[in-house]
Formats: C-alpha cells, sequence, structure tokens
C-alpha cells in the first residue's frame, strides 16, 4: 500500500472514530444527569490524550475529527466548525506538551487538566466571538469550572488505567516469554535492562545510547541487541516501567538531553551477573511483591556509587565515567593491569 | 512527536478547513453538509439510543421495562388532551378572532406525533434530538411539547430525526401572552449552567398592572400555528424584577418557572400544525 493510501486511510479511521465518540457523547454522556449538570466532553478528553500518547498530529487530528463530529451531530444549533477549531488547538497543544509529560503520570495528570481548561475556553470564546447569546460571564463561571473537572476526572482515570494495564501487560508478557527464569540466552536478554529517556520523551531506546568499548563477554549480545531494537520483549518490559527501581545502572548512559540510563548487569567484563530477579509471590497470609535485587558483586552499583560520589572511575576495574555536561556521562572501559584481568572483583570495592 | 515544520503545516490547513467552514455556516453554505450529518449521525443515535434503551431494559431501569410502545402512546393521549384544553382556554371570542385572523380552523384537530429524546445537546445549548423526522411528517417549525407544558420548537429535521430548541436555551424567543390578563411579550431562555430548575426571562410589553407572582404564561398565536401552536402553557411568573416606571424602560421584566423540565425530557409531542389547514 502506497504511503499516502494509508495517511488517507487513517484519516478515515479517525474521522469515523471522531463521529462515533460524538455520537456517544450526545446520546450517552450528556443524558446523565450529573452534579452541575454538566457532562465530560469526550472529544476534548479524546484529544487531549491521544496528543498525549501520539503527539502533536495526533491530538490536532483527533480534536478536529472530534469536534467536527460533535459539530454535525444532531441536537447542535451552533456554527459547524466551532468546535473542531477549538478541539484541534487543545490536541495540537497536549501533543506539544507530550515531550515534557514523557510516560510519567503525575506529569500527564498535569497535562490533562490544562488541556481541559485549554479547550472549553477556547470553545466558549469562539462561541462568544460568534455570537452565541448563551455565553455569559455567569453561565462561563458555571459551566467552564464543572466542565474541565470532569474532562480531568475521565483523562486523569484513562490516564491511569492505561498506565496499569501498560505495567500488568509487560508484566504479563516476561512471564509468557519465560524471560525471567528459563533459557541462559533468555534471562540475559531479561536481565539486559535497556531503559532511556530520549529528547522526545517517553521511554525508548535512545539513539545516543551506545554501548562503551571494552571486550565482549558472554551473554552481551542480549545488550547489543535491546540497544539495536531488536530484543523482543526488552523494550517493552523497560517502557513500562518494570525496569528495576533503583538497581544498578551498569555500563551505559544515555548521550541524549534526558536522564537516560541503560541497564545491564551483563555488559559489565569479567563479572558474573550476581543480581537476581525475586518473582512475587504469595505467602499465607500476605502477597509479596516481585522485586530486582542488585547481588553482592554487581559492578554497576559500585560504579553508579562511584559515580554519584563524584569520582570519575572505578579502581581496579578499567571503568571510567567522563563528565558530558549535565548530568550525562561517557563511560568508557580501558584495559587496567594485565595482572588485573580476570580476576574477580569485587564490588563495591573501597573507593 | 516532535513539533515539526509539517505538523505545524497540518495545524494550519485543519484551522483553516474549521474557519472555512465557519464561514460557510454564515454564508448558508454548509447546509449540504449539515444535512448529511444530521441523516448519518442521526441514525447512529437512533441506533445507540435503542441499545442502550434495550440494555436498560434488560436492566430493569424505571420506566424501560419493555412497555415504551404503551408509554408513548398514553404520553400522546396527554398531549392530546393538553392541547385540546389550551383550545378551550383560549377566550372563545378572541379564539374565533384569531382564527379568523391566522387562518385557523377550530375544527381542524392537531395531530400529535409521540416522540422520545435520544439525544441531548452539548455543553452550552439547550437543543435535544427526537426520534422522528420528516418520514413521520414533522417539519421545522413544529411546536414540541410533553404533559406538562411547552418544550420548543422544531429547528432542523433529518429523514429520520429533528432537532429540538429548547425554549431555555439562550437564543430562543417564544411569544407569549398573560393568561389572566392578556399581556403579550416574550420569554428568552437562560441558557446552560447555574444549577438548579433554569427559570426563563419574560418581557412583557406596556402596563405591568396585570404583571404579578403566580400568573400563568401561555404561547400568544402566530400563523399557522408554526413555531408555536397558540395557548400551550410556558411556565408561572414567580418574580416580577421590574414594572415599566414613569422615566424607565418600555417592557416590564419577570421570571418564569417553566412546566417543563428541560432537564428530564422523555416522550414528547410533536405538533404537526399548518397542514391541511387553510
Amino acid at each position: 500500500m502506497s504511503r499516502l493510501a494509508r495517511r488517507g486511510l487513517i484519516a478515515l479511521g479517525v474521522a469515523v472514530l471522531g463521529m462515533a465518540v460524538a455520537v456517544l457523547q450526545v446520546t450517552v454522556a450528556d443524558r446523565v444527569a450529573m452534579p452541575g449538570g454538566v457532562a465530560p466532553d469526550l472529544p476534548l478528553v479524546a484529544a487531549v490524550l491521544a496528543g498525549l500518547a501520539r503527539g502533536p498530529t495526533a491530538g490536532m487530528l483527533a480534536g478536529f475529527a472530534g469536534g467536527l463530529g460533535l459539530d454535525l451531530a444532531p441536537p447542535s444549533v451552533h456554527p459547524a466548525g466551532e468546535l473542531a477549531l477549538a478541539f484541534c488547538l487543545a490536541g495540537y497543544g497536549s501533543g506539544r506538551a507530550s515531550g515534557w509529560a514523557g510516560r510519567s503520570v503525575p506529569r500527564r495528570l498535569v497535562v490533562v487538566p490544562a488541556g481541559a481548561a485549554a479547550g472549553e475556553a477556547l470553545r466558549a470564546l469562539a462561541a462568544a466571538v460568534l455570537g452565541d447569546p448563551g455565553i455569559t460571564a455567569a453561565a462561563a463561571r458555571h459551566v467552564i469550572p464543572w466542565a474541565v473537572g470532569y474532562d480531568t476526572l475521565a483523562g486523569g482515570t484513562l490516564v491511569v488505567l492505561a498506565a496499569l494495564a501498560a505495567r500488568a501487560r509487560a508484566r504479563h508478557g516476561l512471564a509468557r516469554r519465560g524471560l525471567a527464569r528459563r533459557s541462559p540466552a533468555r534471562r540475559g536478554l531479561a536481565r539486559g535492562w535497556l531503559e532511556g529517556r530520549g529528547p522526545g520523551g517517553g521511554w525508548q531506546a535512545v539513539p545516543g545510547i551506545r554501548r562503551p568499548a571494552g571486550p565482549r563477554v558472554p551473554g552481551d549480545f542480549a545488550l547489543r541487541r535491546a540497544i539495536a531494537g531488536r530484543a523482543p520483549g526488552v523494550r517493552r518490559a523497560t517502557a513500562d516501567g518494570i525496569a528495576p527501581r533503583g538497581a544498578a545502572p551498569a555500563g551505559i548512559f544515555s548521550r541524549g538531553t534526558g536522564p537516560g540510563r541503560a541497564f545491564s548487569r551483563r555488559g559489565v567484563p569479567g563479572r558474573t551477573v550476581a543480581g537476581r530477579t525475586v518473582p512475587g509471590r504469595t505467602v499465607p497470609g500476605r502477597t509479596v511483591p516481585g522485586r530486582t535485587v542488585p547481588g553482592r558483586g554487581v559492578s554497576g552499583s559500585a560504579l553508579s556509587r562511584h559515580i554519584r560520589a563524584g569520582r570519575r572511575a572505578m579502581p581496579g576495574s578499567g571503568w571510567r565515567a567522563s563528565p558530558r555536561g549535565g548530568r550525562s556521562f561517557r563511560i568508557s572501559w580501558r584495559r587496567a593491569s594485565p595482572s588485573r584481568r580476570g580476576r574477580p572483583r569485587r564490588a563495591g570495592g573501597t573507593p | 512527536m516532535r513539533d515539526t515544520r509539517r505538523t505545524r503545516i497540518a495545524l494550519g490547513g485543519l484551522l483553516a478547513a474549521a474557519a472555512l467552514l465557519i464561514a460557510a455556516g454564515r454564508l448558508g453554505a454548509a447546509y449540504p453538509l449539515r444535512a448529511l450529518g444530521g441523516t448519518m449521525l442521526g441514525a447512529a443515535e437512533r441506533g445507540m439510543a435503542s441499545a442502550t434503551g434495550s440494555l436498560a431494559a434488560v436492566l430493569g431501569g424505571p420506566g424501560a421495562a419493555g412497555s415504551g410502545a404503551k408509554v408513548n402512546e398514553l404520553e400522546r393521549e396527554l398531549i392530546s388532551a393538553r392541547l385540546e384544553l389550551s383550545a378551550e382556554r383560549l377566550d372563545r371570542a378572541e379564539y374565533d378572532q384569531l382564527a379568523r385572523l391566522l387562518r385557523l380552523s377550530s375544527r381542524e384537530r392537531y395531530r400529535v406525533v409521540a416522540a422520545t429524546v435520544i439525544a441531548v445537546g452539548q455543553g452550552w445549548e439547550q437543543a435535544v434530538t427526537l426520534g422522528a423526522g420528516s418520514r413521520q411528517g414533522v417539519r421545522a417549525g413544529d411546536t414540541v411539547l410533553n404533559g406538562a407544558g411547552l418544550v420548543g420548537t422544531v429547528t432542523r429535521v433529518s429523514p429520520s430525526t429533528c432537532t429540538v430548541l429548547l425554549d431555555s436555551d439562550a437564543g430562543a424567543v417564544v411569544g407569549v401572552r398573560l393568561a389572566g390578563s392578556g399581556l403579550l411579550g416574550w420569554v428568552t431562555g437562560s441558557g446552560a449552567g447555574l444549577s438548579g430548575p433554569a427559570l426563563l426571562r419574560l418581557r412583557v410589553l406596556g402596563p405591568a398592572t396585570g404583571l404579578a407572582t403566580g400568573e400563568e404564561v401561555v404561547t400568544s398565536a402566530s400563523v399557522g400555528g408554526r413555531p408555536y401552536v397558540p395557548g400551550i402553557p410556558v411556565g408561572v411568573v414567580i418574580r416580577v424584577l421590574s414594572a415599566p416606571g414613569p422615566q424607565g424602560s418600555l417592557t416590564a421584566t419577570a421570571l418564569v418557572r417553566p412546566y417543563a423540565d428541560p432537564a428530564a425530557l422523555d416522550v414528547v409531542g410533536i405538533v404537526i400544525a399548518g397542514r391541511g389547514l387553510t
């Protein structure tokens, strides 16, 4: 299928979805009697969420389609195009803010009310400019806060649910692929956590991530594959926040503008993985959540401690960290003395 | 993700399209799009309303227990009776005058089409969509009322649905007369918002001696019974705001509580008037 045809198809799909949301709005949402006599504007919420999830283009397309649906769906008595204009701008704005929000739920929960407020205000403004006699200061003071509140409630709930679902799915996907416990190669994959926050926002394999020079170690292919974006499961797993919180960042740092990190407890030469993932389990009476334990001897944790402590090298390992401006580092490996090579090293050795 | 030049061009295109639509609507050229949207989305709304209706019936919600047709029929009878009562209550002599003036035939009965609300106006608008359209004989300008009183007038019709501008909309103007004193005036809606029952604003031309709390407001006559059939009760005056003083304005203002609650409409009747009336 040609690119143009595919784009046309996508636009058509968005238009149909927008109309469907508009119909849902007037037949269901607006008929539910709620305190304040106002209902959430589903097309506006959809536009803000689309912008957050997919960027400005998706946001403005969704806003335009949903707004046009509301403009044309029967009980509308306002000029057609009014809501398309207002919601399109709101979706675009939320798309612009998506870079700042990334995948962070709290930040998204800031963008949602801001986008809703912008959309409702723009809508009232457009209606007032076009001469709607219903837009009075008293009515605006009543309608806009209630509408923004309901929009925020609806959008915020969806944001939180989506985050929870993504988390559960990632966990489930990992378990299904057996990434957590089965074959050594897959274990390598599961452990080659890759986590990065790129300039565009969101967890992703950042193009700026580069594996530092150094000897290869068995199992390190997992990391390389992950960096190349070819490792199934890894990106999704990390993308959804499963990357071990507080685990040792080792080996690779993002050179992007954000605080990107790559985790690999296999990416350190001469080191066997000592960290382990403890699956969640239920013991009588309570549920123990799963966690990742950096084990004794994980070089990365030592390295990160060094870096955080302001030191630039890890004694005895050959690993160096040089600042690249801001909070990013370039990690390099230089062979230390030959006598040291191959010898097991103690992690967290005295700095 | 990023805001590129292309994204901005696309944004400009969409905004221009929306502005073009608004301009076309101003010039009255957006009618085909409106008609298409009304037909297609109206049909979708009908489907959606029947789906939610049957869902409510399954869940055993009130008023949805498989007796929709019966409710419709009863409501229709009630509205017919209400119309007859309105005609009776109009002063006989006055009615004859009106009838001659407006070429209404007093023997001609109004036909009432019962319809249910399938969609409700969004945001600032006080409008509803009914599940009856031009196939049922509805035309723009028909009066809509329910068992309690006046609801609004039909503004737009598609084959299977019609849009009703409620008299509580800020843009709706209903010509009325006071049932007791016979003073003429008009009521306008207060629009969206302001929790509690939406009050209408009544303005009366001339001396306000007859303007008193508790007086009933009914629709006054309009040509061919459109957009409002005469004599339909609208509401009751609850507060007189201002009387035309010796130095003041020419009109007196009062607040009217409507009989029909615009927030709780379900089955309404559309008065098919002006057809076959010479």
